[in-house]
């Protein structure tokens, strides 16, 4: 009786011990290498259409675009500016790509054509939307919001990456402000 | 000498809440008074606020150049980002000064500095600007709207080829949310793609940058990042995610608004460098040793303290006159001679904020309360230029 009793609560402990041990491991983020691992799963759409962006100079230095029609193909896209002077330039992909310093004529104009549905053309990417201060008005954006990117979305070649990332930091810490 | 403070017609109650601020009518944060300034007053507020900004700069440019950045206390990943944005002049967006006195002849001294994550933007700005509707006397300096469309319109000229899309976060607070909502209604207005998510609501890839789930398996990619979270709650409690940002930063894959150089300003560490090599009449003098105060009445504060927490006042005798409780007592404790705030005719204290766009003076509003210590418990108060003297 005496050797059973000493016996058992060192079992029970060691028990209990290896119990602890196994929660304060997972407590502190432990239990294996895939755990903790996060990903962004990313669908990226690459357009195969091009378009025909028509853009306005509607003051000095300030672009909008009034309409963009899609084409066959990207390589062919094309941006046709009509200055405040009523001078008209048309301005290839690689053209309107290329940075030219001292030129903010050209940067305005670049920076209004990468906000609207033709930045897609320029690298950007398709899951962002446009901007409606790109365009000169309401239909012509709306052309673009809607139908425009709609068909430009189901001619697109389509792959999945994923990539390695963390997230929920700062979990559990809204209660206060943190301005100041 | 007049009183300043002046009883309004009313309260822009129905701006405030078309535009998404009802919860600032609660518990009377805005109230139908404001306080009157003379143009002179208005003038020297600008002046200083000129100066001092051009001061923190010259200083910060100083320690960039020798790597004197010890004295902050703050990680070498945190150090390496604020070198690298200062070096490549990222756009130090949005600040708040905040000052004693600078009305009916107390002079004006510097409080501190909300370089990192400003806060009254809303009140300051738009809901100032509405309550000129409501006084005789519609004049403020008060153009901080206009500041940020062209900061941000700016902005989208040097994303160049990347796309103009930024993602406004913040810990979850409706106080911090409203500030972010009024920023991304002025940066969508500039051609930003815009959109706002909780910071533990981002995905943060180091090498590739800062997502957001879009839905339908696709996750959306932002470029520049506006946070209302404080560098050093990502310092001291987000080590990792300092890690990914200086990855992400150095790599030039994002845009953080405010840049991590603003942690400096934001110190009151640095307002102790500051006030040892300026001696000028707006700058308190400031310490890291209360001694420095024996036989006067001085401000106990913490490096990174924030809405009036973990502050005590002390009389010439070193005892304890005022006193407030806070999140922030673990941080280094930083004494500050004490600075007269103006005092109505009904007792109460003014404390005037300065806000800056890119350095430059943008608007001045005030906040009110029945102690000297100007917490979270305060009132707004909007100011209008009048010819009293």
């Amino acid at each position: 009786m005496t050797e059973q009793k000493s016996s058992t609560p060192i079992l029970k402990y060691a028990i209990y011990g290896i119990i602890a041990i196994f929660f304060l491991f997972k407590f502190f983020g432990g239990g294996g290498s895939n755990e903790g691992a996060d990903y962004v799963e990313e669908t990226l759409e690459d357009p195969t259409q091009g378009i025909i962006a028509e853009i306005q100079e509607v003051d000095e230095d300030l672009f909008k675009i009034t309409d963009e029609e899609l084409i066959e193909k990207r390589a062919d896209s094309r941006i046709i500016a009509t200055f405040i002077d009523n001078s008209v330039d048309t301005f290839t992909l690689d053209e309107i790509t290329l940075e030219e310093a001292n030129n903010p004529r050209r940067s305005g104009l670049r920076a209004v054509a990468m906000a609207g549905m033709f930045g897609y053309m320029m690298g950007r990417p398709m899951s962002s939307g446009i901007a409606r201060s790109a365009y000169a008005n309401d239909k012509s954006f709306n052309k673009s919001n809607t139908s425009g990117k709609s068909q430009l979305s189901s001619t697109a070649s389509r792959k999945t990456v994923r990539k390695p990332a963390s997230k929920g930091f700062g979990s559990g810490k809204s209660t206060r402000s943190y301005g100041g | 000498m007049a009183d300043r403070q002046v009883d309004l017609q009313g309260i822009p109650e129905e701006f405030i809440k078309e535009n998404g601020y009802g919860f600032l009518l609660d518990d009377e944060y805005i109230v139908p008074e404001g306080i009157l300034l003379n143009a002179a007053e208005i003038d020297n507020a600008i002046k200083v606020q000129d100066e001092v900004y051009k001061i923190f700069k010259t200083e910060l440019s100083n320690l960039v150049v020798t790597k004197q950045f010890d004295f902050l206390n703050l990680p070498q990943k945190m150090v390496d980002l604020i070198c690298y944005s200062f070096n490549k002049n990222h756009n130090h967006i949005l600040g708040r000064f905040d000052f004693a006195g600078g009305i009916d002849g107390i002079p004006l001294k510097l409080l501190e500095y909300n370089a990192d994550t400003p806060t009254m933007l809303p009140e300051s700005s738009i809901i100032q600007d509405e309550f000129t509707k409501f006084y005789e006397e519609p004049y403020q300096h008060n153009i901080l709207r206009r500041q940020l469309e062209v900061a941000f319109n700016s902005l989208t000229i040097a994303a160049g080829e990347n796309h103009p899309s930024l993602l406004v976060t913040s810990l979850g607070h409706e106080e911090d949310k409203a500030n972010a909502q009024l920023i991304m209604q002025i940066a969508n207005e500039e051609g930003f793609e815009v959109a706002y998510a909780d910071l533990p609501e981002i995905d943060f890839a180091i090498g590739e940058g800062i997502f957001v789930d879009a839905g339908e398996g696709m996750s959306a990619q932002y470029d520049f990042l506006y946070k209302l979270v404080p560098w050093e709650f990502i310092c001291f409690d987000e080590p990792d995610l300092l890690d990914i940002l200086h990855n992400l930063i150095m790599d030039d894959k994002l845009y953080v608004l405010n840049p991590p150089y603003a942690i400096v300003y934001q110190s009151k560490v640095f307002l102790d460098h500051v006030s040892r090599k300026y001696d000028l009449p707006f700058l308190l003098k400031s310490s890291r040793s209360s001694n420095d105060f024996i036989g006067q009445k001085y401000v106990e504060k913490v490096s990174f303290g924030r809405l009036g927490e973990n502050i005590s006042i002390y009389d010439e005798r070193g005892k304890i006159i005022e006193k407030t409780e806070g999140d922030f007592g673990h941080f280094e404790k930083i004494y500050q001679e004490f600075a007269q705030l103006y005092k109505d005719h009904y007792g109460e204290y003014y404390q005037l904020s300065m806000f800056n766009v890119n350095g430059v003076a943008s608007s001045i509003s005030f906040r009110r309360g029945e102690k000297l210590i100007i917490d979270d418990d305060c009132q707004f108060v909007p100011h209008f230029e009048s010819k009293i003297s």
